[in-house]
C-alpha cells in the first residue's frame, strides 16, 4: 500500500512537471530579460518585467483581435447554450433512445478536418450569402460546430445527473410553460455544466487558429502568431496569461462542481 | 352529481402496443377513484392522458365537460404527484410550494399565506426554509403533495407517491393523504399496484388489465364480488379448486382431492375452476361431515389473523385465514376444511 502511494506521488510529480515546466519556461521567456546564455543561478530571480505584456497590450491592432476574440467566444457560448440546451433536453425527456445518435454526431467535429469544414461551408454560403462570410461573426457557427465534442458532454452529463423527465412534468402540471420549465427548473440544476460548456467554448474559440485563419479573420491566436517575429516577448507573455486565466476557470468549474455534489449528498433526516 | 374527470372511449397506442383500449371512466367531485392494475395494464398512460403528458390516439378527456383532450398539461389546473422524487432540488421547500403560484402570479402575500397553508396541512411546520436534500423520502412526498394542491387543482393526480416509500412511512402517507384529499374535497386520481393501498384509500377502484377497465366498483365490491376471474385473481389472496361438474352439480376435484357441493355448478361433464379467498375456507376437525380432508403444511402467523396452509389429497395447496387466537393446529395436522362455495367465482 505504502509503495503504491509513493507511485501515484510520483507519477503526480511527474505529471505536474510535465504542465508547470513548460508554462515556467514560458514566463521566463517573456518576463525576464536576460539572454539565455547568462541564465544561471546568479541571474535567475534578476530583470523581472511585465512590459512586454503591457507594450502587446497597447497594440492597437492586438486590442482589436483581443475584443474580436472574446466578442466572438461570448456570441458562440451564447449561441451554444442556447441551441445545445434546449435540444439535448428534448433528446433527455422525450428522445432517449435517439440519444446515441446524438453523441456520435457530436464528435464528428473530431472527424472532420477544419479545413473541409471551412471549404464546404463557405463554399456553399460564398455565392447564397456572402455577407456572411464577410462578417466576422461568420465564424461564431464553425467555433459552436469544433466546440460541440466538449459542451454536448457537459450537457448531457449535467441533465443525467438529474430526473429530467420528472422535474419537466412536475413543473408543466403546475402550469410552466416550456420555456419557463427550461429557465426556472432546467437550467438552474445543470449550472455548473452550463458555466463548464461555456468555459469550454470560450477557451476552444481563444485558441482556434485554423478556421479564422483559412477565412482571413484577425482573431487573437492569429495575431499572436504574426507578432512572435515582431514582439515575441509580448506574444508569449499574452499567450501565458490566456492560459493561467482558462485554466483558473477551470479549476473553479471544477471546485465549485465538487462543493455542490458534496452539498447535495448530505442528509439531514 | 356531475363528473369533475371523465374519460370517453379513450385509445392510446404506442407502435403495435395498446395500452388503453375504449377507456371510459367519471371521476366525481370529491371522489377518491384507484386506477389498479398489474405492471404494464396501462394505469399509468391514462393517467398521464389526463395530465396532458400523452396525447390520446381518439376519444375525449373531458375536465368540467370542458374537452381538454388536445390541451397542454400547463394550461389543465392538475396538481400532480410522482412516483420519483419531483421537488425542484434548487428550491427549498416554501419555494417549491409556491413555484405553481408565482407561474400564476399570485402576490407574494397571496402566495406567503397559501404556502403557510399547504405546509401546515401536511404538517411540516418547521421545515419550510429546507432544500429536498435535507428532507426524508416521506417528507419529501408530503411537500410534493402540498405543492400539487397549493394551486387549488380541478382534479389531483396521484402517480404511486406511496411506492418509493418504505412500509411505516407509506402507511402514514397513506392516511394523510386520504385525510388530505378529504378536507380539500379534490377529485382524485389515483395509480397504485398495491391492492391493499387501493383497498384502504379508494372510494372508487378501476381494476385493469392489457388497457382495459375490468371492473368499476366500490373497494367492498371489487373485493366481495368480484366481475371477472382476473379481477378475483388480483385482487385479494385466491384458493384456485379446479374439477369437473358430477350429475348432480357438484364439483368433483382433479386428483381425487374431494367434491365441492354447497351451489349448483352446473351441467356434469363441464370442467372449471372455482375462486374461493382464503376467508371463505374453514380449518375444522377432520372427522365433521362434509369437509375436505387436509394436512397442515405451514402456518403463517400475520399478527391479528394467521394464514394456515394445508395440502389436499393429490397436492393442491389451499390457504385459509383463521383469527390468531383461534389458531390450535400445528404443521403436519390432519384438518377438515369447510368452503363456502357460494361465495366462489366460477373461472371457465
Amino acid at each position: 500500500m505504502k509503495q503504491r502511494n509513493i507511485l501515484a506521488k510520483c507519477v503526480l510529480i511527474m505529471v505536474g512537471l510535465f504542465y508547470v515546466l513548460p508554462m515556467l519556461s514560458m514566463a521566463r521567456f517573456a518576463f525576464q530579460r536576460v539572454p539565455m546564455a547568462l541564465l544561471g543561478w546568479d541571474t535567475l530571480f534578476k530583470r523581472w518585467t511585465i512590459k512586454p505584456l503591457f507594450t502587446m497590450m497597447s497594440d492597437p491592432i492586438f486590442r482589436e483581435s483581443a475584443f474580436l476574440s472574446l466578442r466572438l467566444a461570448f456570441l458562440s457560448a451564447l449561441v451554444t447554450l442556447i441551441v445545445l440546451v434546449p435540444t439535448v433536453v428534448y433528446v433527455h425527456v422525450s428522445m432517449m433512445r435517439a440519444r446515441p445518435v446524438v453523441e456520435i454526431i457530436s464528435v464528428l467535429p473530431f472527424v472532420v478536418p477544419a479545413i473541409a469544414l471551412v471549404v464546404g461551408i463557405a463554399g456553399a454560403f460564398r455565392d447564397l450569402a456572402p455577407w456572411f462570410i464577410r462578417s466576422d461573426y461568420s465564424l461564431v457557427p464553425f467555433y459552436v460546430i469544433i466546440a460541440l465534442p466538449f459542451t454536448f458532454r457537459s450537457i448531457d452529463n449535467g441533465l443525467a445527473s438529474i430526473d429530467v423527465k420528472t422535474l419537466v412534468d412536475a413543473s408543466r402540471s403546475l402550469g410552466a410553460s416550456w420555456t419557463r420549465t427550461l429557465w426556472s427548473v432546467i437550467v438552474p440544476n445543470i449550472r455548473v455544466s452550463v458555466a463548464s460548456a461555456s468555459f469550454l467554448t470560450m477557451t476552444v474559440v481563444l485558441g482556434e487558429f485554423t478556421i479564422a485563419s483559412l477565412l482571413l479573420k484577425e482573431t487573437l491566436p492569429l495575431i499572436l502568431s504574426q507578432s512572435q517575429g515582431r514582439e515575441p516577448q509580448g506574444s508569449f507573455a499574452v499567450g501565458l496569461v490566456l492560459l493561467v486565466i482558462t485554466a483558473s476557470l477551470l479549476g473553479l468549474i471544477n471546485r465549485f462542481s465538487r462543493r455542490r455534489n458534496m452539498g447535495q449528498s448530505v442528509t439531514l433526516l | 352529481m356531475s363528473s369533475e374527470l371523465s374519460f370517453s372511449g379513450v385509445r392510446k397506442t404506442f407502435g403495435d402496443v395498446v395500452a388503453l383500449d375504449a377507456f371510459s371512466l367519471d371521476i366525481k367531485h370529491g371522489e377518491l377513484v384507484t386506477l389498479l392494475g398489474p405492471s404494464g395494464c396501462g394505469k399509468t398512460t391514462a393517467l398521464r392522458v389526463a395530465a396532458g403528458f400523452e396525447r390520446a390516439d381518439s376519444g375525449t378527456v373531458t375536465l368540467k365537460d370542458v374537452d381538454i383532450t388536445a390541451m397542454p398539461p400547463n394550461k389543465r389546473n392538475m396538481g400532480m404527484v410522482f412516483q420519483n422524487y419531483s421537488l425542484f432540488p434548487h428550491l427549498s421547500v416554501s419555494e417549491n410550494i409556491g413555484f405553481g403560484l408565482k407561474i400564476r402570479r399570485r402576490s407574494a402575500a397571496d402566495r406567503k399565506s397559501m404556502v403557510d397553508d399547504a405546509i401546515a396541512r401536511v404538517r411540516l411546520a418547521g421545515l419550510a426554509d429546507r432544500f429536498p436534500h435535507q428532507l426524508s423520502g416521506g417528507q419529501q412526498q408530503r411537500v410534493a403533495l402540498a405543492r400539487a394542491l397549493a394551486i387549488t387543482p380541478q382534479v389531483l393526480l396521484l402517480d404511486e407517491p406511496l411506492s418509493a416509500l418504505d412500509a411505516k412511512v407509506r402507511g402514514e402517507l397513506r392516511d394523510e393523504v386520504r385525510r388530505v384529499q378529504k378536507e380539500t374535497g379534490v377529485a382524485t386520481l389515483f395509480v397504485t399496484h398495491d391492492q391493499d393501498e387501493a383497498l384502504a384509500i379508494s372510494d372508487t377502484i378501476c381494476v385493469m388489465r392489457d388497457g382495459a377497465i375490468q371492473q368499476v366498483g366500490a373497494p367492498r365490491d371489487v373485493y366481495l364480488s368480484p366481475a371477472t376471474p382476473f379481477v378475483a385473481r388480483f385482487v385479494g389472496a385466491m384458493n384456485e379448486f379446479a374439477g369437473v361438474v358430477v350429475a348432480d352439480g357438484s364439483l368433483a376435484l382433479d386428483n381425487s382431492a374431494g367434491s365441492l357441493t354447497g351451489r349448483n355448478f352446473g351441467a356434469g361433464g363441464t370442467m372449471l375452476t372455482l375462486l374461493v379467498r382464503p376467508d371463505d375456507v374453514v380449518v375444522c376437525a377432520a372427522s365433521e361431515p362434509g369437509s375436505l380432508r387436509a394436512t397442515v403444511n405451514t402456518v403463517l402467523f400475520g399478527g391479528s389473523t394467521t394464514v394456515v396452509r394445508v395440502t389436499l389429497p393429490g397436492g393442491l395447496t389451499v390457504g385459509a385465514l383463521v383469527m390468531s387466537r383461534d389458531v390450535t393446529v400445528r404443521a403436519d395436522d390432519v384438518v377438515g376444511l369447510r368452503i363456502d362455495t357460494s361465495r366462489g367465482v366460477i373461472a371457465e
